[in-house]
């Protein structure tokens, strides 16, 4: 390995050279998390498009498709068969919205991740080249019992935040928004924000976060890692990462008053 | 002696990038042998006596005054339509399918059989009602939505569709990270490729169709290759599908 030396270097290739390096220390973090976000379902963790037992090779269609898609449209042209499992729900004596059973999209989600309904699991039938149903991993199951997870197909409007009175109002609190009453009220997110990804900075919490006003799973995820933090999250987080203090959970920090 | 290797390298190159359309099973371009024919397939023939190939939808005469269609001569259905609805929808949605949809819809709905034509049913047994596996609707809330106006507007509200005026067919995807371009390598019919989506895809209003991803005559992009006739079709080169959806979607 032949190293550089600086002394033979003219004044203005030594420049050179700071200014070069300088450069590549400030593009290196940009970089590093270019490189480690996904952007788009190809290449996610819901992509099934290459798998072994996908007919069609369909980026779109283990979730959707144009025709004949579910009458209830739990997901826009839901396509996949859904759970029908009884769920557990949560209940805590502060939670002022009162347990609610799984509905809408989020029943969408649980239709792998509640490990019931296989992956390959159509409305149409098992679509599948070997006849093998493939079920989401251990890891990745959320199960049937709720009552241990955060609520979700509740409403959360200003009454709600009025009612709690540790929430915000999620039609006048905008992503980006310093917190209300907390002496600590930097905003919760990031100080970086994946590059080309879907920008949610200035949309209220309804807008960014809520379906039909209610808490879903995709309030906090977002299924095609684009939106927010989502393309460099494992977890599909749409605020991942930590705020210009250096703290954390700033998905949770959005909507709660903490 | 040099000039031959080459020669003999060169034709051999060509060979075998030849040899996959050679392989390929013969593909039928065009109305003829579609599941648009309805000229000479004993199920249609009860009805269609003449043969036709176009009259089924078209006349050169006397055609419906509403031009659903070009030429347009087969009955045009009323539905009643239920509509395509979501919260994620930002396209202004009409009431009631419209322009060509309709004509796609006047056999598909499965109201009005496909020997429905403006004069009558044709033939003496009755209207033909196409396959339930054919059958779309009339309740289109489980369809994704047609008859919208797609523009540069929408992109820019969604957020998630490509610009119809800007982005061409056969160009990587935006915004994603695994960007190919949702195109399959080749064409089986004429070519997308460096189209818009408003160019390719959409009606001369700039609304999405039925049209918009099915070429009802089998010649368009990849329609000759579709069982279902759709204008992109196939895998891309990573060999994912669903190319259709991921031209104007960016997801």
């Amino acid at each position: 390995m032949r190293g550089y030396s600086e002394e033979g270097l003219g004044p203005m290739k030594k420049s050179l050279g700071f200014a070069l390096m300088t450069g590549l220390f400030l593009a290196l973090p940009m970089f590093l998390q270019a490189a480690s976000g996904k952007k788009g379902v190809a290449g996610s963790v819901h992509d099934f498009s290459l798998e072994y037992w996908s007919v069609e090779q369909g980026l779109c269609s283990p979730c959707h498709q144009a025709h004949k898609s579910a009458n209830t449209q739990i997901v826009p042209l839901w396509a996949h068969a859904t759970t029908a499992a009884h769920f557990t729900t949560y209940d805590s004596p502060t939670f002022n919205a009162g347990p609610h059973a799984p509905t809408g999209v989020s029943l969408g989600c649980l239709s792998c991740h509640d490990g019931t309904v296989a992956i390959n699991q159509m409305i149409g039938g098992l679509e599948s080249t070997t006849g093998d149903a493939e079920y989401i991993s251990r890891a990745d199951q959320i199960g049937t019992d709720l009552h241990v997870m955060h609520p979700v197909s509740f409403t959360y409007d200003p009454a709600l935040a009025a009612a709690d009175g540790g929430l915000e109002d999620p039609t006048t609190y905008h992503i980006g928004d310093t917190k209300s009453i907390i002496t600590m009220n930097t905003a919760p997110v990031p100080t970086v924000w994946p590059v080309g990804g879907v920008s949610i900075v200035g949309k209220s919490i309804d807008q960014a976060m809520l379906f039909n006003h209610k808490v879903e799973c995709c309030s906090c995820h977002d299924v095609h890692q684009q939106d927010g933090s989502a393309p460099f999250s494992t977890t599909l987080l749409r605020l991942d990462g930590s705020d210009s203090g250096g703290r954390r959970d700033l998905l949770c920090r959005t909507c709660h008053i903490k | 002696m040099k000039t031959t290797r080459i020669l003999v390298l060169g034709l051999t190159a060509a060979a075998a990038l030849a040899l996959p359309s050679l392989t390929r099973a013969a593909i039928s371009i065009g109305v003829e042998n579609s599941p648009h024919d309805f000229s000479t397939n004993s199920t249609y023939t009860t009805w269609n006596t003449r043969h036709g190939v176009c009259s089924p939808c078209h006349a050169a005469h006397n055609t419906d005054p509403a031009q659903v269609a070009p030429l347009w001569t087969h009955a045009t259905t009323t539905g009643p339509f239920t509509m395509y609805s979501s919260p994620t929808l930002k396209a202004t949605m009409p009431g009631t399918p419209e322009g060509v949809a309709l004509a796609c819809l006047s056999c598909h709905d499965g109201t009005l059989g496909i020997n429905a034509s403006i004069s009558g049913v044709t033939g003496t047994n009755g209207p033909q009602y196409i396959a339930a596996s054919a059958k779309i609707g009339p309740d289109l809330h489980v369809v994704h939505p047609l008859s919208f106006v797609y523009d540069a507007a929408l992109a820019t509200t969604d957020g998630g569709l490509e610009n119809p005026t800007t982005y061409k067919i056969g160009d990587t995807k935006t915004l994603l990270t695994v960007n190919t371009a949702p195109v399959p390598s080749s064409w089986d019919g004429t070519s997308l490729t460096g189209k818009t989506i408003d160019a390719a895809l959409l009606d001369s209003n700039h609304k999405v169709q039925c049209t918009s991803c099915h070429d009802p005559h089998k010649i368009i992009g990849s329609a000759p290759s579709s069982g279902i006739l759709v204008k992109i079709s196939g895998n891309d080169v990573n060999g994912r599908g669903s190319l259709i959806c991921r031209t104007c979607h960016i997801k």
